[in-house]
């Protein structure tokens, strides 16, 4: 239950309001499609992938928590497929998570053939990007992007924040100042989720910082620290366990403030959705009257 | 050998006498315990393969990375741990030419790099699943019969400490608050 001295932007992406003050607006949730593992096949994927997308928008309307689809890609081959698909089955903003710079490039160029670069999040900005990359988005700017603090050097709260800020001794610039030099209007701050054994826990210690920092939206994608805990081996991940475990983790970045979280498969959109409604009602009850917080109209505290 | 091989991981230990290490990726194979010192997956294109060269270097035995299996999709740590052991590191840490998403090595020495550079050789199966392609190439490196590397080498994980760089209060309470890194205190001690 924080409340910051420091004034904390907010983006408008169409209806979705994100950023603020802890309590005054849902928090966005990123439910993420075609990840390692989902789908069989391009078949299987495009035949399901819709009704998954369908389901998170019908809990988002439900529980009035936003939410947003977050697009897996790890090969140029699938880069036109998945973004037709997003395009067709999204409505205004999506997330396009790829790992590798050269497929992000891909992305950038298809995303402008489709005249979709003003709703798209990139995810993510982060210490891997290129020099040929940075050029390329410098010419076909994506409106937002993630900004990933991971530091392999030094992944304690400062190490991730000396990435965002001035790139710590990895990069010639911060991963901030990189982005306003490309020219993305949504600049959403991601702690890094780092396994248990490598700070994990800075990855939460660093949502306040942040928050104070840069008065920016700040998130995170704890359910990789779920997905990467050895003892956890033993189970399948599509066992309940996981699904359990994803979103109880998730409490715990929005408890520190946190305005928007990766929370994994789609299909978990269910319990996630819901979780987050009440733990967004719970906390916009305590900032409305202790600290005279106004809370969106749109959100549970008003709607559930 | 070291006593213990010093980094926790998702490996298994075999015969710490044999010469191999196998490196699954993305996928589980077991071996015959007799013939391999340590196998297991490896997921990340960084702190993955910090784990393997300290267990690695604790084991001077060990002179023939086998990579096999299934590429870790957007990683690419099997091509980057190729890259490290041919390439090197640059100064900032970032393998050179490595297609893996953040290829940085910060947690070893280059002291540590460089011994493990010189201490194994790769045995390229990227992309092979095959048990019994994969059993042959450890049949070949057995055959090879290298001598050990000399002293077991222990890498210390280089860690940095965190410093507070700013200050900034908020409240957590009437009577208390809180800094951003977490600290409560009164209030009055503003």
């Amino acid at each position: 239950m924080f409340s910051y001295t420091r004034e904390q932007k907010t983006y408008e992406l169409d209806d979705i309001k994100v950023g603020g003050q802890p309590g005054e607006f849902p928090t966005l949730m990123f439910g993420t499609i075609f990840y390692e593992g989902q789908f069989e096949d391009r078949t299987e994927a495009e035949e399901k992938g819709p009704e998954l997308i369908r389901r998170q928008n019908k809990f988002s309307s439900k529980t009035s928590v936003s939410s947003l689809t977050d697009v897996f890609i790890f090969e140029k081959e699938e880069v036109e497929w998945k973004i037709d698909l997003a395009l067709e089955h999204t409505e205004g903003f999506f997330s396009v998570d790829v790992p590798e710079a050269e497929v992000r490039m891909k992305v950038l160029d298809y995303l402008e053939e489709k005249n979709a670069l003003d709703r798209v999040i990139y995810n993510s900005l982060n210490l891997g990007v290129t020099e040929k990359e940075i050029e390329k988005l410098k010419n076909k700017p994506p409106a937002g992007a993630i900004l990933l603090g991971y530091n392999p050097q030094n992944n304690g709260t400062q190490g991730r924040m000396d990435i965002i800020k001035e790139g710590g001794k990895l990069m010639e610039e911060g991963l901030l100042p990189l982005a306003e030099e490309i020219g993305i209007e949504y600049k959403f701050l991601d702690t890094a989720a780092t396994p248990f054994g490598e700070k994990a826990g800075e990855t939460l210690r660093a949502v306040p910082v942040f928050k104070d920092e840069f008065g920016l939206p700040v998130g995170c994608a704890l359910h990789n620290t779920v997905e990467s805990w050895s003892w956890l081996n033993e189970y399948e991940k599509k066992e309940d366990i996981f699904q359990t475990l994803d979103t109880s983790i998730d409490n715990l970045p929005v408890l520190m403030g946190a305005d928007f979280i990766y929370y994994g498969p789609i299909e978990n959109a269910s319990p996630a959705l819901p979780n987050m409604a009440m733990v967004d009602k719970l906390i916009a009850e305590g900032a409305e009257d202790y600290f005279g917080i106004k809370i969106d109209e749109k959100h549970p505290h008003h709607l559930l | 050998m070291s006593e213990l091989y010093p980094w926790p991981g998702e490996y298994k230990m075999g015969d710490p006498d044999s010469p191999v290490a196998v490196v699954t990726l993305a996928d589980k194979f077991d071996f015959d315990e007799e013939k391999v010192a340590i196998w297991g997956p490896m997921k990340t294109e960084n702190l993955g393969i910090e784990k393997v060269i300290a267990n690695v270097l604790s084991n001077p035995n060990i002179r023939f990375i086998l990579i096999c299996g299934d590429e870790i999709r957007g990683h690419r740590s099997g091509q980057t741990l190729k890259a490290l052991i041919k390439n090197g590191i640059q100064d900032n840490g970032k393998i050179r030419e490595a297609d893996g998403a953040v290829p940085y090595i910060e947690n070893l020495s280059n002291e540590a790099i460089e011994r493990f550079r010189e201490q194994v050789q790769v045995k390229d199966l990227l992309g092979i699943k095959s048990k019994e392609d994969i059993n042959e190439a450890v049949e070949e490196a057995l055959a090879e019969d290298p001598s050990s590397f000399g002293e077991p080498y222990t890498a210390v994980k280089i860690e940095e400490k965190e410093e507070s760089v700013f200050e900034a209060d908020f409240a957590l309470h009437s009577s208390l608050k809180i800094s951003p890194w977490g600290k409560i205190s009164k209030m009055e001690e503003r």
